[in-house]
């Protein structure tokens, strides 16, 4: 078996083959090790690789695999947003403030993977601390699309997409505050799941805004997600905002496919600037969807206009966040970032409120909705993963997020392949469902994935 | 009950407002909403106020954020909505719940 075979491989085959013997943790780890050491020097996701680490943390899985104690995820390669904590390895955020940060504690979810098992191979780039793209005057050199080295791979979990990509690690975290794990997931051709708020501990995670982040898997199918998502999800205490509900077993239902299931696409808001491309493959997944027994239909969120004030949001919580370093030690920071994260002091207390009001319509909106139907399907993004060039114009005209309302909403929505347009960029299908349904959200997935080849295909690294 | 939010696409007899279609750079008309959007010389102003150290040149990129970011608040007719709640930490479940305890 090739490297890139070999590397290819997920979470499922993997503990397969190592359970029946044909496949050893440290031989696997030594793989994606040396696959990273031939192609990161372009690809640029990773900013820390623990070889060390990795190979210890492979050796214990070798072992507890041979006296029958491993679970799934035992020996499976994973690598970490450096937005977590990581004991006694530097965690920077993207950020010349954490430069040279080295935390005595792991993030609650790197503490639960590594319980389970998984081989730590290092930590992958983000943007500077977590907040749209990577600007001029970025301290690390951005994460490039394995797809095409000339466009972005979305982010702010831009190393995390970018790396599975590339078959660079076999697991990751992202975290998500508008779109970050979606969006990468999204411009590189992979899977990513944010969570409902609060089934996922953001405990030792850099905050970028307290009541819109969330944590969560990414890896390059939907099972994947799944069984990461079983070893993630669960109260912890350490995160106030982490909730008590049961966790339901993710894996029990994911074969049962989308019979009958009711699949609502909201017309409105998420169809505005998507490109034809993206239309043409989002249409050709619902037919799949459709085929596959789902009943689709059209709904319609009254208050979704009102998802921009998510913004207002994001950049007060933001402000408030950083304010002491922005006043104190604003050259620390990424020249544009700091005027985006400034622009946070510009609201009053009353946008603020009123924003948060907002959020309480939508939501309850989007809940009213969802009593009509199972899922929400929409295009992830607009558009495929723009050049580096187009972006760092500061005319460039963003496109609205598909992604936030479901982040102001704090409902479960995964990203997962549904095409590729002519210029050979993938494009992705989102599925979101009812708080604390992640279940029905990853079932719908997987039966999409299993209907398609969408997500076999792999980059021309 | 609750008010319902008057979208901004729904205010009848009101000025025409749009927000630029991001691919395209042309003007779609998707909202006609009653807010005036906040101009370059108020986003100047609240620099000031707030003493944040914004240059001029960044002006343009500050006055798109709090632009796109004020526009649905501006269009929220407080009287219509007063007994909607800001809640005071965030739960995703809480309207799930409170319907089903109904």
């Amino acid at each position: 078996m090739s490297s890139a075979e070999l590397c290819g491989l997920g979470i499922v085959e993997l503990g397969r083959r190592y359970r029946a013997r044909e496949l050893s943790p440290v031989d696997v780890t030594m793989a994606h090790l040396g696959r990273i050491e031939r192609l990161d020097k372009t690809l640029n996701s990773y900013l820390t690789v623990t070889t060390e680490r990795a190979l210890a943390d492979a050796r214990a899985a070798e072992e507890s695999i041979r006296r029958g104690h491993a679970g799934p995820l035992a020996g499976i390669p994973v690598a970490y947003k450096d937005l977590y904590a990581t004991r006694g390895v530097r965690t920077t955020a993207g950020s010349a403030l954490l430069a040279d940060w080295i935390p005595d504690h792991d993030a609650t979810c790197v503490s639960r993977l590594q319980q389970a098992g998984m081989v730590m191979l290092g930590k992958l780039i983000t943007h500077e601390f977590a907040f749209g793209i990577q600007f001029p005057g970025h301290r690390f050199p951005p994460a490039r699309n394995p797809w095409n080295l000339d466009h972005m791979p979305g982010g702010s979990s831009s190393g995390s997409g970018a790396a599975l990509a590339a078959g660079l690690t076999v697991g990751a975290l992202g975290s998500d505050t508008g779109g970050s794990i979606r969006g990468p997931a999204a411009f590189c051709g992979i899977v990513g799941l944010k969570p409902t708020y609060g089934r996922v501990s953001r405990a030792g995670v850099v905050t970028l805004s307290w009541t819109l982040d969330h944590t969560g898997p990414m890896a390059r199918t939907v099972e994947d997600c799944a069984l990461m998502l079983q070893v993630l999800a669960g109260h912890d205490p350490d995160d106030p905002a982490s909730s008590r509900e049961p966790v339901a077993d993710y894996s029990a239902s994911l074969r049962d496919g989308v019979r009958g299931l009711r699949v609502g696409v909201p017309r409105e808001y998420f169809f505005h600037g998507v490109s034809g491309e993206v239309t043409k493959a989002f249409e050709s997944a619902l037919i799949t969807l459709g085929r596959l027994g789902a009943e689709v239909r059209e709904v319609e969120i009254p208050s979704i206009w009102t998802a921009p004030a998510f913004m207002v949001i994001m950049l007060s919580e933001a402000f408030a966040y950083h304010a002491r370093d922005l006043r104190e030690r604003p050259q620390l920071y990424g020249e544009v970032l700091r005027e985006k994260l400034m622009a946070g002091a510009l609201f009053t207390a009353e946008e603020y409120v009123q924003a948060q009001r907002l959020r309480a319509r939508l939501r309850g909106d989007m809940h009213r909705t969802l009593r009509e139907v199972d899922l929400l399907a929409t295009p992830t993004a607009p558009v495929t993963a723009p050049t580096f060039r187009a972006v760092l114009d500061p005319d460039f005209p963003f496109a609205r997020s598909n992604m936030a309302p479901f982040n102001m909403a704090g409902l479960p929505a995964l990203a997962l392949p549904c095409g590729f347009a002519p210029n050979g960029l993938p494009v992705s299908l989102q599925l979101a469902g009812r708080p604390f349904d992640e279940a029905t959200v990853l079932r719908a997935g997987h039966a999409y994935e299993q209907a398609t080849e969408w997500h076999r295909r792999r980059p021309p690294v | 009950m609750q008010a319902r939010m008057t979208p901004p696409a729904l205010c009848a007899g009101q000025r025409v407002s749009t927000i630029p279609d991001a691919r395209s750079h042309k003007e779609v008309s998707i909202m006609t909403t009653a807010p005036t959007d906040i101009t370059r010389d108020e986003v100047r102003e609240r620099i000031r106020a707030a003493g944040v150290p914004i240059p001029e040149e960044r002006l343009a990129l500050v006055h798109g954020l709090l632009r796109d970011a004020l526009r649905p608040i501006r269009a929220l007719d407080t009287r219509e909505a007063l007994t909607l709640e800001p809640a005071p930490t965030f739960d995703a479940a809480a309207e799930r719940d409170r319907h089903e305890q109904r």
